[in-house]
């Protein structure tokens, strides 16, 4: 996936809509003028732009704005993460979003989140007579999450492993998701489950 | 006492071994990139002043705390013992003077390692032991003085209260719970790169 400057500029702004939309405001040329300024969008303009160099072989400057956003924020989003308009980080602090995550549009992220392949040993990746040949290229495969539209996550949580999630979801704080979860799930624990009232979910 | 030789060669087992996780070539223009990564600055600032501290050079690491909190956002105690082959993959990690900690470990990220918080702790006597190829995932904390077995996988936002732990199992939840690993325990070899079984890299 290839990303054009009409692309980047339309993701920019449908960004700074979705984070109008949660502040319950309008998007004017003076609050975008202000969001320039503002850590937490700021990251995610950086983002953006990081991603558009990367696809048009300005390697060097993606990875330059990469490590701004790393010293400045600790927002560690790899490029080839792909991720929907409408990416909001409420406070951009020690955020890392790994390598082939896909989410949805409209996700909202707290601080302090992680989302990335399961970096531990599972017994589900390999069977009896493949230990020998599971080597690191077979690591850095490791399947990455895939999450649907409308993530919503509280500060501190953890989406890791080989997982699918719906739309509509909510992980609420400090909690560890390593599992597959239906739409409107609201998860919550160390491990996460389902606490959904079976009315909501629809 | 530590030598000046044993951290030489102690900061060149962390970098084979993180070229190795990121399945890089071992170049001098690799070492030169991964140098200026968060991580990597952590784990030789940790080493500068773990043998500064054992060598009556004690002043300098009060300017090695300043640069380790403001670029990777660490606290890592220079008293605490860690073997060859440390990999710091994130930031905001809280390592205590009294932990011990064997070859090979990673830590992903937001790990606290503390006796401070809790009654009837001897901070003398009591240390925090942690055998070889562990992991940590991100926002895993261990609080209580334990002695935690080789290839221990430790997952993201637990929170360890036992005080020893067998080898083949991961850890999980809050308070975190035994997992069995059944393969784990016939495993003699063991990859350096996240405690996964497999033979030794040289």
């Amino acid at each position: 996936m290839s990303q054009s400057t009409r692309q980047t500029i339309a993701l920019l702004r449908l960004d700074m809509k979705m984070r109008c939309d949660y502040e319950n405001k309008k998007l004017t040329w003076l609050r975008a003028l202000r969001f320039c300024f503002l850590h937490a969008t700021l990251s995610s303009i950086i983002y953006r732009l990081q991603v558009f160099f990367f696809y048009h072989y300005l390697k060097p400057l993606a990875s330059l704005l990469s490590f701004i956003n790393i010293i400045f924020f600790a927002v560690k989003i790899d490029s080839s993460a792909k991720i929907g308009p409408g990416f909001v980080m409420l406070h951009a602090n020690f955020i890392t979003i790994g390598a082939n995550v896909i989410i949805g549009k409209n996700c909202i992220l707290g601080h302090q989140n992680t989302i990335c392949a399961s970096p531990f040993y599972c017994e589900e990746n390999l069977e009896a007579d493949d230990v020998k040949t599971y080597l690191l290229e077979d690591i850095n495969a490791n399947k990455a999450p895939i999450i649907g539209d409308h993530l919503m996550m509280g500060g501190g949580s953890v989406i890791f492993g080989n997982i699918t999630l719906g739309t509509h979801v909510k992980v609420s704080m400090n909690s560890a998701v390593d599992k597959s979860f239906p739409d409107h799930a609201v998860l919550l624990g160390v491990p996460a489950r389902n606490v959904a009232k079976q009315s909501d979910q629809k | 006492m530590v030598t000046l030789r044993e951290t030489i060669s102690n900061i060149k087992a962390d970098f084979q071994r993180r070229l190795l996780l990121e399945g890089k070539r071992p170049s001098l223009l690799n070492k030169l990139r991964i140098c200026v990564k968060q991580g990597m600055v952590g784990v030789i600032l940790y080493r500068v002043s773990h043998f500064c501290v054992y060598n009556n050079l004690g002043f300098l690491t009060r300017f090695l705390s300043i640069i380790e909190l403001l670029y990777c956002k660490n606290e890592v105690s220079p008293m605490a013992i860690i073997g060859p082959g440390l990999v710091f993959e994130g930031v905001a990690i809280g390592i205590c003077s009294s932990a011990i900690i064997g070859k090979n470990c990673t830590f992903l990220g937001r790990n606290t390692l503390s006796l401070g918080m809790i009654e009837g702790v001897d901070l003398n006597k009591d240390a925090i032991t942690i055998g070889n190829y562990c992991v940590l995932g991100s926002g895993a904390r261990v609080m209580r003085p334990i002695n935690i077995a080789d290839g221990i996988q430790i997952k993201p936002n637990s929170v360890v209260m036992l005080t020893e732990t067998k080898q083949g199992c991961s850890l999980f939840g809050i308070p975190a719970r035994r997992r069995r690993i059944d393969s784990i325990e016939k495993i003699t070899q063991w990859n350096p790169l996240l405690g996964i079984p497999i033979a030794e890299v040289k």
